[in-house]
């Protein structure tokens, strides 16, 4: 780094530079100036007026022109450096290396951005004097994060300008060596989620956000929502990067063979260790993309087939340009075939091994600092809810940090594993819902609103953290669902427990087939104090699938900074709750005489669970694999449905629910009412009642889009 | 002045000099001779900076050359193929060489332009191979080094210009003591123009020395016999070139000329002639005798 800070630039040669440029500079700012503001100004021309849409376009194809000439530039200033004439004269200058190398790095930066700030700069002071609503934080932050990554875009060319002997080898490799990061990263993501059972990648792509600049210059200035890592710290991050960077390039520079100019490379190691890295990260990639078709055996000839093949044709190519010919065939092929060994022993001893024991690794408890796991199925008992994103900024997801409770969680994760051990499972490699291992295993159909996906990330005490998912059968979750029964995950799903003072409207939807009702708003305090104190005491129960009398429905605020509107919160309220049903004073149950229901029975008891699932954050549920399946229907009268109303729900999860009842919008509740229909499960407790009610009548068999539709 | 220690320097795997111990005095036009590949365009690249030896220093006036800009602006590099910026006119690069050479002398310069037509409006691209070269000497010699390196400058000019050439760097010489190593295949050139002469060969400087003092170590004599001889009779002798036609030998002989006269005589030969031997002799003759060239 020393030797970076010690060059000094030369400034007659700078301004020789950039007066021998001119013309660059003229082209790359008409090429930039006829994208921002000139593409805008064409739809002017056409339709009289400006959109802020086609300044953004131009300006994003800007920022393309602007890469370009930032990989271009340094070709055109450093071009000496592949003819052994023009090096002759070059470092025969009396002018140290370093100093010569500044300079030209320094003229490089400067022909590209005269260009880029001038027209960048015109069309900005345009587009804000025709567009008034002109995002002014967007434009700044793009210039920022583009500047910033500038020379991380450029260096990397250049570091292979400084091993390579002639351009096309410079470009070439200097692609490679971009590319190089994304293609690790995306082997690692195909290797995970195809062979590490339970592998979850982190949500943030963090790794190429500091690994890839050309990633990151994309991310930066189109994804809007990056949170973490803050995206003007990665920005900075690659500034100052950028130092080491031309550093590197820097010593690469004053050690370049000058003899060795135009020769395809100036360092006899910089071809080997790049293509053999990036022909390791391809063959891993493809092995691990082709073990899909294998279901379960990591290795077998479908999953060598192509990788090796195609791998050995982009060797060869790669090698071809190399050595300008086939002079080398023989040793490209020992080579190739090396490094085919080295994939396929790292292949698959990173499979064998389960990924280096990543598989079956659950941190030990007293390593753990805290646990976040997220449940997401049909049951929602652990699922944030949306509003929860708005009002909290833990994203919805709660910390466990309790002894006990990290010792569930970590016990629930053993016998995840176990479990797929039992079933002779151990890498991601399998169809979840075609498995003939796990299908097998259970008496109904694995779906989406069967199983859970269950996600854990553990942040142990050194600051590490594990990540893992799974997406297992709902049974399965049975030993981690009483964690559920807890304030601070009552709080996440039902916000406004916690937000009581945006709280704007209470009304009452019972079950029970009844129109809704308001509450009075002074009840609210006492309402949400009880029912929390009846949920916390009657969490069994209500696992265990006691039925919902009916949801209080309040509306609130939100922060006005967020979305703005109002959010709709439906609190089930359980049989069990008898100090909260009293103080909703709920009227008597009274069902017109005049409606018909419909009542809906599998036609078998072979599968009972198929329809049964619903909830009211999700809606009414059906999955059916068989779409010819006919169900056995029955009208039932207002009376008969008195007798069943104790024994309906909208909002549960229960492998013994006996069947649906399809009830008229008029008298069902919340959102809801805006369907067709409302569907209500009929518990199991109501079974005895049921049979005598359908005992006496025929049944009209139909198939469940008829149900559904008519 | 420039001198080469136990410099080693290879490319890739073959070793081109070997441990070449050299020295060059100030004010002395030096010839670099020696078969093709032999390193001279290595050797005048080593002094100019352009590459590093991998064994052994190289230095002007004691100091390092490679890397170094002070002892750099005092030598200027022609190589064979004179390199000059992209579509740029001979104005270009002077201003070019002038940011880079404070000596530049601009008089000289233009007194250069005036003794070698060169169109100063047109791009140099676009010029003969003959007039790139003149444009490289007229660059170089307006650079006023203290050390000129011509690698092969002179071939492809015309008999006219290569005489005005010699006399501007006499005169540089003698105003000034310019030191020039000049690298060439012509030897009656270097012979009219160099005072001192190295031959390269096997990786090293197998001989170098002031031209007449090598010229006065080689020796040619036509010598005839009555009868057939015994050429033990040339025993002693350090003969580096033999020819026989009959009882008739031309003989190439290196050693003191009074020795090999007396060897000669004493044998009674009935022809006894010594002819006359230019450099350009002297060096076939002595790559003959290391085996360069022979086999043909």
């Amino acid at each position: 780094m020393e030797n970076l800070f010690r060059a000094r630039i030369n400034a007659g040669f700078f301004r020789f530079l950039i007066k021998r440029n001119t013309r660059l500079m003229i082209l790359t700012s008409v090429a930039m100036i006829a994208l921002y503001p000139l593409l805008a100004f064409t739809e002017f021309v056409f339709n009289g007026t400006y959109s802020q849409g086609f300044f953004n376009v131009g300006r994003a194809f800007q920022l393309v022109v602007f890469f370009v000439s930032l990989v271009i530039v340094p070709f055109v200033i450093f071009s000496y450096l592949n003819s052994k004439k023009s090096l002759d004269v070059y470092h025969a200058l009396p002018i140290t290396r370093k100093d010569l190398f500044l300079t030209g790095l320094i003229a490089s930066v400067v022909v590209v951005l005269i260009p880029f700030l001038s027209v960048y700069g015109i069309g900005w002071i345009y587009n804000a004097m025709v567009v008034p609503t002109i995002d002014n934080t967007l434009i700044f932050e793009n210039l920022y994060y583009s500047l910033a990554l500038s020379m991380a875009i450029a260096l990397p060319f250049m570091f292979s300008m400084m091993n390579t002997g002639t351009s096309v080898d410079g470009f070439l490799y200097g692609l490679i060596i971009h590319l190089i990061p994304m293609i690790a990263y995306g082997t690692y993501l195909v290797f995970g989620n195809t062979v590490l059972l339970g592998f979850r990648a982190p949500t943030e792509n963090t790794f190429l956000l500091f690994t890839a600049p050309l990633w990151t210059i994309f991310e930066l200035n189109l994804n809007r929502n990056l949170l973490f890592p803050n995206p003007d710290l990665v920005a900075l991050y690659w500034f100052v990067m950028s130092f080491g960077m031309a550093w590197l390039v820097l010593y690469f520079y004053k050690i370049r063979r000058s003899e060795k100019a135009e020769n395809p490379f100036t360092n006899n190691k910089f071809y080997p260790i790049i293509v053999s890295l990036f022909i390791l990260m391809i063959q891993f990639f493809f092995y691990s993309t082709f073990t899909l078709l294998t279901e379960g055996s990591s290795l077998d000839l479908r999953t060598l087939i192509f990788p090796v093949f195609f791998t050995f044709v982009a060797y060869m190519i790669l090698d071809v340009i190399a050595n300008r010919g086939f002079k080398n065939f023989t040793k490209a092929l020992i080579k190739f075939a090396i490094i085919t060994a080295v994939s396929l022993t790292a292949f698959l001893a990173a499979t064998l091994t389960g990924g280096a024991g990543y598989v079956n690794n659950v941190p030990n408890p007293n390593r753990i600092a805290k646990v976040e796991f997220l449940i997401s199925d049909e049951s929602g008992l652990f699922s944030p809810a949306y509003s929860s994103y708005i009002y909290n900024t833990s994203k919805g997801i709660i910390a466990y940090e309790d002894e006990a409770d990290i010792q569930v969680i970590v016990d629930f994760h053993q016998s995840i594993i176990d479990r797929f051990k039992e079933l002779g499972i151990s890498t991601n490699n399998y169809n979840f819902y075609e498995s003939s291992t796990l299908t097998s295993s259970y008496p109904f159909e694995l779906s989406p609103w069967t199983t859970s996906e269950v996600q854990l990330r553990y942040t142990l005490k050194n600051g590490s953290t594990v990540l893992r998912s799974y997406r297992v059968p709902f049974m399965w979750t049975d030993t981690i669902l009483p964690l559920s029964v807890s304030e601070p995950n009552l709080f996440n799903r039902y916000p406004h427990l916690s937000h009581r003072d945006r709280v704007t409207s209470i009304r009452f939807s019972p079950t029970t087939l009844h129109r809704e009702y308001f509450v009075a708003s002074d009840k609210l305090d006492a309402l949400f104090t009880t029912y929390v104190e009846e949920y916390l005491q009657n969490g069994t129960r209500i696992l265990e699938g006691e039925p919902v009398v009916g949801y209080i429905i309040t509306g609130a605020t939100q922060d006005m900074n967020a979305y703005g509107g109002t959010s709709i919160q439906a609190l089930p309220v359980f049989k069990s709750f008898t100090k909260t049903i009293a103080l909703l004073d709920l009227p008597e149950i009274v069902i017109p005489q005049s409606l018909t229901f419909e009542l809906i029975l599998p036609s078998t008891r072979k599968n009972p669970v198929e329809f049964y699932i619903q909830n009211f954050d999700s809606s009414l549920r059906y999955w059916e694999q068989d779409p010819n399946a006919e169900f056995a229907t029955y009208t039932l009268s207002a009376d008969e449905m008195t007798l069943l109303v104790p024994y309906m729900t909208a909002h549960h999860v229960n492998d013994d629910l006996v069947g649906l009842i399809k009830v008229v919008p008029e008298f069902g509740f919340g959102v809801e009412r805006y369907n067709n229909f409302v569907f209500y499960s009929l518990l199991e407790e109501g079974r005895s009642i049921l049979d005598g009610i359908i005992a006496e009548k025929t049944p009209v068999f139909k198939k469940m889009e008829a149900i559904y539709f008519n | 002045m420039i001198q080469l220690k136990q410099v080693s320097k290879s490319f890739d795997s073959t070793l081109v000099l070997d441990q070449v111990d050299w020295f060059v005095k100030k004010g002395s036009v030096f010839g670099l001779v020696g078969p093709n590949g032999a390193g001279k365009s290595t050797i005048l690249r080593l002094i100019s900076g352009v590459i590093t030896p991998e064994l052994g220093v190289v230095t002007l006036d004691d100091q390092n050359v490679y890397d170094n800009p002070q002892v750099k602006q005092r030598i200027l590099f022609l190589s064979d193929d004179p390199f000059y910026l992209h579509q740029a006119t001979i104005g270009e690069m002077k201003e070019f060489y002038k940011i880079f050479y404070p000596s530049f002398n601009e008089s000289m310069y233009q007194r250069l332009l005036n003794n070698f037509p060169v169109p100063t409006n047109k791009k140099i691209n676009d010029f003969s191979k003959g007039m790139k070269r003149q444009v490289g000497l007229i660059l170089a010699l307006s650079v006023n080094p203290d050390v000129l390196l011509l690698d092969e400058s002179f071939d492809g000019l015309d008999p006219v210009m290569r005489l005005t050439l010699k006399r501007f760097i006499a005169q540089e010489m003698t105003s000034r003591e310019m030191t020039v190593v000049i690298s060439s295949h012509n030897l009656r050139e270097l012979e009219d123009i160099c005072d001192q002469i190295a031959l390269i060969d096997s990786k090293k400087v197998v001989m170098s020395g002031q031209v007449d003092s090598i010229k006065d170590e080689f020796h040619k004599f036509q010598v005839g016999f009555r009868d057939v001889l015994d050429l033990a009779g040339f025993n002693g002798l350090d003969i580096i070139h033999q020819e026989q036609v009959g009882n008739v030998f031309t003989l190439v002989i290196k050693g003191s000329l009074d020795v090999i006269k007396a060897q000669l005589e004493s044998l009674d030969p009935a022809l006894y002639t010594e002819l006359p031997l230019n450099l350009e002799e002297i060096f076939v003759y002595e790559m003959e005798a290391r085996g360069y060239g022979k086999s043909i």
